[in-house]
């Protein structure tokens, strides 16, 4: 390949002269060459989304896109060999081009900013972690999978939590069903914390030499009332053989609630 | 500047004061003030992206980004073939020209259909020229892109045509480098395009 260029180099002088022999153009070769490099280029551009380079990434890629577009302007455009004049009038119009498109962005407050109190990008599109990072008419949802084989990779190695998510308006007759589910996903999570060693996960309770967990699916507990059975929860009880440790001074009255919602929705016999 | 007298009289190949032909510094000064013409429509997509004020898709939502790499390919290729066709004329081969023009336009026309294709999906899961200040930005600064594109395929095409003719030459090789430049162009605001618009949008 260099053959070709000094081969350029030569046939360069009569350039200068302003002549067009129709023989200045390299090799059908050397343009291959450089054919064949831009789209391996294109191709680890594709690829490097998969590979964990965490905060390089983007200079990763900027700095690919900047060597592909060199060997355009450079080999295809033929501007390496070509006039002064060309050279100056192209890059001296295309560097005032990129840094008005820098002026005009920073003028406008829109460069990226990885400052999450200030960084538009960042706090206005995407990647909200729960409700409080959006309005009071939306909520945090997480986006289906970015339809490309690296980000579905990588959402997987990031384990459930979507890689991406965004507010999203929501309606009112939605958000106020979620308002009611509140309480009973709550007192799901202390249920599974607290309560769950003896009531076990299906609610069918435990007998042991020691330990009864009532079954809280059975009719005749949820008989006894909503009141008689939160007076359990926050006193304790005596059972036949095994004690229900009282649970006022450990879970909040609130909480006690929420684990009384969680139970009645998720156990009580319909 | 002296070679100058030597050469035959062609409107095309007259070098002025500069030593240069006429047509390719036309050309030249054009494509720079291309840049100048997608540097802005690039800073308004940056600036406006961010300004949600309507609900609107996300680029992540939107972007195919296997599709777009396939038709990035799909332009290279072409600016591959084009090369072809300029050498080809230079060398004086009017056949080969005539094969590698009409490839060239055939591979631009694919890269138009992948655009056609992914405008239209777009639109249908609710991203229009409307919804909203990335909408609004993304299609008018791929949208002229994909006009460049289609403007270089009507020229492509109107050598190709004109080359059975007898009109396109070894004296017309320098028009046939000068469509290359600027097909050659429209790859490169492209390869910006497909980077900092696409892949960007997906990096961490």
């Amino acid at each position: 390949m260099s053959e070709v260029i000094n081969e350029q180099d030569k046939t360069d002088a009569t350039h200068h002269e302003g002549e067009h022999d129709g023989h200045s153009h390299a090799s059908t070769l050397f343009y291959t060459g450089v054919a064949i490099a831009l789209a391996i280029v294109t191709y680890i551009e594709w690829a490097m989304l998969d590979w964990d380079l965490g905060k390089w990434t983007k200079p990763g890629l900027i700095i690919l896109s900047v060597g592909k577009f060199a060997a355009v302007v450079a080999y295809f455009m033929h501007l390496k060999f070509d006039a002064e004049i060309f050279k100056r009038t192209f890059l001296g119009v295309l560097g005032l081009a990129v840094v008005i498109v820098f002026v005009v962005m920073a003028a406008l407050g829109s460069l990226p900013d990885d400052n999450p109190e200030t960084g538009r990008l960042h706090a206005s599109i995407r990647n909200c972690q729960d409700h409080s990072d959006c309005g009071p008419t939306q909520r945090c949802r997480p986006i289906p999978a970015p339809k490309t084989a690296a980000a579905l990779r990588k959402a997987k190695g990031l384990g459930e939590r979507p890689v991406f998510s965004k507010c999203v308006e929501v309606p009112k007759e939605v958000r106020d069903a979620e308002g009611k589910d509140k309480p009973a996903r709550e007192g799901g999570e202390i249920y599974a914390a607290v309560c769950v060693a003896c009531h076990q996960k299906d609610g069918g309770g435990m007998l042991g030499p020691t330990v009864l967990g009532a079954n809280l699916a059975s009719a005749e507990l949820w008989a006894q009332g909503d009141g008689a059975l939160r007076n359990s929860i926050v006193n304790g009880k005596q059972g036949k053989i095994g004690v229900m440790p009282a649970q006022a001074g450990i879970l909040s009255s609130e909480e006690i609630d929420n684990v009384l919602a969680y139970i009645k929705t998720t156990y009580a016999p319909k | 500047m002296s070679a100058h007298g030597d050469l035959p009289i062609n409107h095309q190949t007259e070098g002025t004061s500069l030593g240069v032909p006429t047509i390719k510094l036309t050309w030249w000064t054009f494509l720079s003030s291309e840049c100048m013409f997608f540097g802005s429509l690039l800073a308004t997509y940056f600036s406006l992206k961010p300004n949600r004020v309507t609900p609107e898709p996300l680029p992540i939502e939107m972007f195919d980004l296997d599709l777009t790499t396939i038709s990035t390919f799909v332009l290279l290729a072409s600016s591959f073939l084009m090369v072809l066709a300029v050498n080809a004329a230079a060398d004086g081969n009017a056949k080969k020209t005539r094969l590698w023009l009409l490839a060239t336009a055939f591979f631009g026309c694919i890269f138009i259909g992948f655009q056609a294709y992914e405008f239209t999906e777009f639109y249908a899961k609710g991203l229009t020229l409307e919804s909203g200040t990335f909408g609004s930005s993304f299609f008018t600064l791929t949208g002229f892109h994909g006009f460049h594109v289609c403007i270089g395929i009507v020229w492509l095409l109107a050598l190709w045509v004109l080359s059975f003719t007898g009109w396109l030459g070894p004296e017309r090789a320098l028009t046939v480098e000068v469509c290359g430049l600027y097909w050659h162009f429209v790859d490169i605001v492209w390869i910006v395009i497909f980077t900092i618009v696409y892949l960007v949008e997906f990096a961490p």
